[in-house]
C-alpha cells in the first residue's frame, strides 16, 4: 500500500543547527527560481537580461543554477533593476515558522519549550529580498515587481 | 495543482532514518518539500529518465519517483556510489511500473 509522505519538517525544525542548515537550503533553493520566474515572465532571454543588467549571459546561467546562497547583494539589486523588481527582505523569528509548519501540517504539538518565551514580533527588514514562508501554498518566495508578485511556477523545463 | 507526496514502503521513511543530522538533510527536506509542492513542474534537480521516471539529486542523494493519479510517487531512494548505477534505476523502473498497473496492495510485493 502506498503511504503519504510525512516529511516531519515542523519536528526537525526544533533543532537549532537544522534549522540554520534549513533557513540557508531555502535561500538557495528558491532564490535563483524566483529570480528566473520573472526573467520568463518578461519573456526576457538571459542574454537580454544580461544585457539589461550589465552583466555576462554566463554569469546569469550560473546565477540560475546557482546551489550556493552566495551572491553579492550589489548583483541581486542589479538584476531586480533590470527586471523592474523591488527586492524586500523579511526576517522572520523561528518561532514563527515553527508555528506555521505546525499549523499548515495541522499539528496541534506543543512549541518546543525553548521557543514558548521568545517573542514572536515582527523584526525589521531591509531591501534585499522577500522571504515569505508559506509551505502550504505553491508561493514560497516573492519577488514584488511592478506588474504584482511572481512565484516560482514554470513550465516543465524538458517541454 | 497542489501534489502530495506517497511512497512505496518503507522508500523514503527508511531512507529519512539514516538521512538525519547528515550534512545535506536541509537540502533534501527543502527539494522534498517543492517536489510536493510542485510536483513534475520542478525543474532544477530533477531529471527525467525515460519511462515516467525522475530524479532528484542532492549531493550523492538520489530520490527516483514518478507520478501516479496526480501524486507524487517516490519509489526508491539510494546513494549514489557507482558512475552509473543501472541497478538501482532498473528496480525503481520496476517499482514504478508495479504502482502505475494500479497495485493498491503493496504488501504482497518484494522489496528489495
Amino acid at each position: 500500500m502506498l503511504r503519504s509522505i510525512d516529511l516531519k519538517i515542523r519536528e526537525r525544525l526544533k533543532e537549532r543547527n537544522f534549522r540554520r542548515q534549513w533557513y540557508r537550503a531555502q535561500l538557495e533553493a528558491h532564490v535563483p527560481d524566483m529570480f528566473r520566474a520573472l526573467r520568463e515572465r518578461r519573456d526576457m532571454t538571459q542574454k537580454e537580461l544580461a544585457a539589461s543588467a550589465d552583466m555576462k549571459q554566463s554569469a546569469i546561467s550560473r546565477f540560475e543554477k546557482s546551489g550556493e546562497a552566495n551572491w553579492n547583494t550589489e548583483t541581486l539589486l542589479k538584476l531586480a533593476d533590470a527586471l523592474d523588481a523591488q527586492l524586500v527582505v523579511s526576517l522572520v523569528p523561528s518561532e514563527d515558522v515553527i508555528a506555521r509548519y505546525e499549523s499548515s501540517e495541522g499539528q496541534s504539538e506543543k512549541k518546543a519549550s525553548l521557543l514558548d518565551a521568545a517573542p514572536a514580533q515582527p523584526l525589521v527588514g531591509t531591501a534585499f529580498s522577500h522571504f515569505e514562508h508559506m509551505p502550504e501554498r505553491k508561493e514560497f518566495l516573492r519577488v514584488q515587481s511592478s506588474k504584482g508578485i511572481v512565484n516560482t511556477e514554470g513550465r516543465p523545463w524538458w517541454n | 495543482m497542489s501534489y502530495r507526496l506517497k511512497e512505496w514502503p518503507g522508500a523514503w521513511s527508511d531512507f529519512a532514518k539514516g538521512l538525519k543530522g547528515m550534512p545535506h538533510e536541509a537540502e533534501m527536506l527543502t527539494w522534498m518539500e517543492r517536489l510536493g509542492n510542485e510536483g513534475l513542474q520542478l525543474r532544477r534537480r530533477v531529471r527525467p529518465l525515460g519511462q515516467g521516471l525522475f530524479e532528484l539529486k542532492i549531493a550523492h542523494y538520489r530520490v527516483a519517483f514518478g507520478e501516479h493519479e496526480g501524486v507524487v510517487v517516490v519509489v526508491l531512494c539510494f546513494v549514489k556510489k557507482k558512475q552509473r548505477d543501472q541497478s538501482s534505476i532498473n528496480e525503481a523502473r520496476r517499482r514504478l511500473k508495479i504502482v502505475k498497473a494500479g497495485n493498491k496492495d503493496l504488501s504482497d510485493v518484494a522489496i528489495h
